[in-house]
């Protein structure tokens, strides 16, 4: 036990009695007041060096308590002596290489099960531990409570409970180094035992270790370091055992590389059992609410129910608040427009042309729908900032799983959901190829933010109070699409495994609405950015290509491309207006409107959402919106595909299927409504 | 411990939410919150992030429309993971 029994004779100064001196390391992970413990003990004493070899700053102090000097060093602070850091390394090194005559190992209270994970280790070390329990008062603030009694009892150890920042349990510390240095306290560590099977093979290495164990290295310590594959401790064996051994033992690791998941497995078995025992009332309050909760949200049946339900009431609102809002805006671009237009009298009608039918029709048809956008993703914001998200990413997941999808698309394709490019980059991280491909060809059927703005406002505009139902109707087809065409896929293209994850569903909380407010605001700017550019563009294209060549819509080379697509178009409904504005929304989805905005200028109606009604019948519209949920995605998106298949065979795919898929469920959809009266 | 939380994961159908597996093996969620940091450090599990974490958005034309700020962790059985996992019933290492 090192250096108690050759106490050094010196002089106390008030006594003239011989004085002892003892060693004592102080560890402990960072933030655990172990610093506090230090400065406490030592005061004006301090001694800063570094520790050789090494820029690892290491503190040493002195401390009088009775007639024993207690020389304190503070060790780096560090979470474990496994020695991936310098901080590990230099706590370990001085604990084996210099044999403190105590280890004090400075654990906060209200993280235990953090904390003794150190103490687990140094129990293997041959110097005596004693605990100091800090920061009592925290976890009692945190509804725990934690028996010092029972912990010291469980642990073997001495066990001072202390609230360091207030100098309080610093005195009892003293003591109890003390007492265990001079060998009066009784040491019976109960340290993390490995079951037999661990405990045999440990054993082996032991043995083949032998005697060349190099002093002052613990054999047992040695062999559980090697079987956890310590690279130091394996150099260490390798540099001093015979050759004919260290092969035997070399093989030996190798046969058993993942012996160190069962190591690290028994010391956190014994963590467990520590804190069983000595920890009286673990936090309970939100993670009971949260449990609660959650029995319904991630429910295989219920969840579902309550995502789709939640997806419901959000585009009730979205139409309930954001639709007057909505109104009003375009009541006022309209009003905008005219004046504009009169101003612009003098001008030549071209200039009105373009600023009014061109710009403004197709840009500021887009932005009217800022009111409906902002409470799309207010009410997004809203869920994930409270910790629904997660829950609805947990059933969303399931779902997919059912399809035959790899565990790592869950991501990806959640993504989508914002926007199909980052749901195909988001692929990256799954390894497997054919599991990637397959997400890719999917990513598209999810339903991005562009594509349910489009469908909010055509819906809104059609189906009055029904829109809810209907937008929340296509989102639920689209999700639908998804899950049929991955089970096709995995069944007939993609035959691969589909391992689980797991996943951490944060505590739900109270909304911050700061939070909330930047989120909705990064989106709105984005979508006001995307307006003044792609979009401003093709409108002003559009525009362009309707205008001429002789200045009617009718005779435009507009009009010319859109009647080569009319017979197509005949079959769901759509004039050929309709179909450029299918074709336009290929650059970007939000050009759908801005197109049908353009091409309606000049007509009776002073506003997209008034003149809808008299371009696309009910079934009609039903069919727009199908194809604007499943047609092929936006060049960006393809743009992507390509760069991330490296095939173009693949996109070609990929927009074969998207494309047969939409035209399919397109005419199904029209020729369905129509059936039903909707209207032809 | 952290063999049976791989076994756990292994068997698993799909998405398992920690909470749950936390519960299974009688650990706090802190505890297992560790326990599945080890399992990273030591290669059998690997932490899927969100692929703005991982650096993509620089390459992404879309990155301002990036609409889910998804910050849930997730972790995935990783090939050493799957066959230690596969090779235990052969191999034991006694309860732990």
């Amino acid at each position: 036990m090192g250096r108690i029994a050759d106490l050094v004779g010196a002089r106390s100064p008030a006594e003239g009695q011989t004085e002892r001196k003892a060693v004592v390391a102080l560890v402990g992970a960072p933030n655990v007041g172990k610093s506090t413990v230090f400065n406490l003990l030592t005061g004006l004493s301090q001694h800063v060096g570094n520790w050789p070899g090494k820029t690892v700053e290491v503190k040493t102090g002195v401390h009088h308590q009775g007639d024993v000097e207690l020389e304190i060093v503070d060790l780096p602070g560090t979470y474990s002596l496994t020695a991936n850091s310098p901080e590990e390394q230099v706590a370990r090194d001085y604990i084996i290489q210099r044999r403190p005559d105590v280890v004090a190992v400075v654990l906060n209270a209200a993280n235990l099960e953090r904390t003794l994970y150190l103490v687990a280790e140094a129990l293997e070390l041959p110097s005596p531990v004693v605990v100091a329990l800090n920061m009592v008062d925290v976890a009692e603030r945190e509804g725990m409570r934690v028996e010092p009694e029972v912990l010291q009892a469980a642990l073997g150890v001495p066990v001072v409970p202390m609230v360091a920042s207030r100098g309080e349990g610093v005195r009892e510390l003293v003591d109890t180094i003390a007492r265990l240095a001079l060998g009066a306290y009784p040491y019976i560590p109960k340290r993390p035992e490995p079951g037999p099977e661990l405990g045999a093979l440990v054993g082996r290495v032991e043995d083949l270790l032998g005697e060349e164990t190099p002093p002052p290295h613990p054999r047992r310590w040695l062999a559980l370091k090697l079987l956890e594959g310590d690279r130091d401790a394996i150099e260490l064996a390798r540099a001093n055992i015979p050759g004919d051994r260290w092969e035997q033992l070399n093989s030996l690791l190798r046969e058993n590389e993942d012996a160190v998941v069962s190591i690290a497995g028994a010391r956190y078995q014994w963590i467990e059992r520590m804190v069983r025992a000595a920890v009286v009332a673990p936090r309970q309050g939100a993670i009971s609410l949260t449990d609660r909760l959650d029995r319904a949200a991630t429910h295989s049946l219920v969840g579902p129910a309550i995502l789709l339900g939640l997806l419901g009431v959000l585009f009730w609102l979205v139409y309930r608040v954001g639709g007057p809002a909505m109104d009003l805006l375009d009541g006022a671009m309209g009003a905008g427009g005219d004046l504009l237009r009169e101003s612009l009298a003098g001008a030549p009608p071209w200039v009105a042309g373009l600023l009014v039918d061109g710009v403004l029709g197709g840009v500021g048809t887009v932005l009217v729908l800022l009111p409906i956008l902002m409470i799309f993703f207010l009410g997004m914001a809203f869920l994930e900032d409270v910790g629904y998200m997660a829950r609805a990413a947990f059933v969303a997941d399931r779902f997919m799983h059912l399809m035959g999808l790899h565990g790592k698309s869950f991501l990806p394709l959640f993504l989508g959901f914002g926007c199909n490019v980052p749901a195909v980059l988001g692929t990256r991280v799954i390894q497997s190829h054919r599991a990637r491909l397959l997400t890719i060809l999917l990513a598209p059927l999810v339903p991005c933010s562009a594509r349910i703005v489009v469908l909010v406002f055509v819906a809104g505009a059609l189906f009055g109070d029904a829109a809810p139902l209907v937008t929340w109707g296509l989102v639920a087809l689209s999700l639908t699409l998804l899950a049929i065409s991955g089970v096709l896929l995995d069944r007939t293209l993609f035959r691969g495994e589909r391992p689980a994850f797991i996943m951490e569903l944060p505590l739900y909380h109270l909304p911050n609405w700061r939070t909330i407010a930047l989120e909705v605001w990064q989106h709105t700017r984005a979508f006001v950015a995307r307006a003044g550019t792609i979009i401003l563009v093709v409108s002003v294209l559009v525009w362009a290509l309707a205008d001429q060549p002789a200045g009617s819509i009718e005779e435009s080379y507009l009009a010319q491309v859109g009647r080569l697509l009319e017979p197509l178009g005949g079959l769901m409904g759509l004039d050929w207006r309709m179909m450029v504005a299918v074709l336009t929304s290929f650059v970007a989805k939000e050009n759908a409107l801005a197109t049908m905005a353009v091409l309606s200028a000049g007509g009776e109606e002073s506003s997209l959402a008034a003149a809808l009604p008299q371009m696309l019948t009910p079934a009609a519209a039903l069919a727009f919106l199908v194809l604007q949920v499943t047609f092929i995605p936006c060049v960006a998106t393809i743009g992507v595909i390509q760069q991330e298949t490296r095939s173009w065979r693949w996109t070609g795919l990929a927009l074969l299927y998207l494309l047969v898929l939409s035209l399919a469920m397109r005419i199904a959809t029209y020729q369905a409504a129509r059936f039903l009266a909707l209207g032809g | 411990m952290l063999i049976q939380l791989l076994r756990l994961i292994a068997e698993s159908d799909g998405v398992v939410a920690t909470s749950s597996l936390a519960r299974k093996l009688g650990v706090s969620e802190v505890l297992f919150r560790h326990m599945v940091e080890e399992l990273v450090h030591l290669g059998y599990l690997a932490s899927l992030t969100h692929d703005c974490q991982a650096g993509l958005c620089p390459l992404c034309p879309s990155r301002t429309s990036c609409a889910l700020p998804l910050e849930t962790r997730l972790w995935i059985l990783t090939e050493k993971g799957r066959r230690l996992v596969d090779r235990l019933p052969y191999q034991s290492f006694g309860r732990a």
